[in-house]
């Protein structure tokens, strides 16, 4: 089995903790409750009859990420970046956080989430996901699971090819 | 002590300092926080998620020359859950390479810290909510 460091990260209140306990205990807490710091679990699953540990970081949000302890980042393989799409400040950043991330972890797997799905409108959606500077690799809905599941077992599957390709 | 050690150990209300070979295996521990009885007979990383997720960093300290520095980690340490600075230090190079893992126990102040953000939090995502296009 191998055992891989995957960071939640983006700005306060996109979700991220929301996404950590779904995906963890497939439950949804209504209350907003701030992470202050780094919350650490671990859940194993199996990507074409492999187990993969996912050591999953759900950390403090901040406004950019140059503002989270460098040493969070350490030993780490996997990058969620989550966005709340009822919120657009919290796309201001994509663009620079995301240069910030991919000079901490060049060889890195990053996947950029818009979450809160269930709080807009087709039409909205599709036109924030537009105006985005990168393509959004995954839209989920916590609240809902929608893509939750998908956006895991997708990133334990780059996780792997990445693990193999040395 | 250093100013950070210091500074660490200001707001904690307790410590634990535990030495670990370089496999995770705990060759001291004062048991500060939690007990480490039932965790003798096997590397420490298969309990901690958070020690597995950071050992590979770890094992790449040089002797005395640098700390690794955690702040406010949440997690469980046996069966104890709560938010803890973590440091590491090399305390012994060469073939048997040990490692000092200082735990603070902050759970206490992380709370306080914890209201204080979230009423922050909460402020902005109501502007940016009445304030979005």
């Amino acid at each position: 089995m191998i055992s891989k460091k995957v960071i939640l990260t983006g700005s306060f209140g996109v979700g991220k903790t929301s996404l950590f306990q779904r995906f963890l205990t497939g439950q949804f807490n209504e209350k907003y409750l701030t992470t202050v710091g780094a919350k650490i679990a671990k859940k194993e699953i199996y990507v074409d009859g492999h187990k993969v540990a996912l050591l999953v970081w759900d950390i403090a949000g901040e406004i950019t990420q140059d503002k989270v302890p460098a040493s969070y980042f350490l030993g780490a393989s996997g990058i969620v970046y989550v966005m709340d799409m009822s919120r657009p400040t919290t796309f201001a950043h994509l663009e620079d956080d995301i240069q910030f991330l991919k000079n901490l972890l060049p060889y890195g797997v990053f996947k950029i989430v818009a979450n809160k799905r269930d709080l807009v409108s087709d039409e909205r959606a599709k036109e924030l996901l537009e105006s985005l500077p990168y393509s959004c690799d995954f839209v989920t809905s916590a609240k809902t699971g929608d893509n939750v599941e998908t956006l895991f077992q997708e990133m334990a599957t780059s996780l792997l090819e990445n693990h193999h390709h040395g | 002590m250093s100013y950070q050690r210091h500074h660490k150990k200001k707001e904690a209300t307790a410590m634990q300092r535990i030495v670990l070979n370089a496999q995770g295996y705990i060759l001291e521990s004062d048991d500060g926080i939690f007990s480490t009885a039932d965790y003798r007979n096997n590397s420490l990383l298969v309990y901690s998620p958070f020690l597995e997720s950071i050992f590979d960093s770890v094992c790449k300290l040089d002797e005395r020359s640098s700390e690794l520095f955690f702040p406010r980690v949440e997690t469980l340490l046996g069966t104890v859950t709560g938010v803890y600075n973590c440091s590491f230090e090399c305390i012994v190079g060469g073939y048997f390479r040990e490692f000092e893992w200082l735990i603070y126990d902050v759970t206490q102040p992380y709370e306080q810290e914890r209201a204080i953000q979230q009423s922050k939090n909460e402020q902005s995502i109501r502007w940016d909510l009445h304030h979005r296009p």
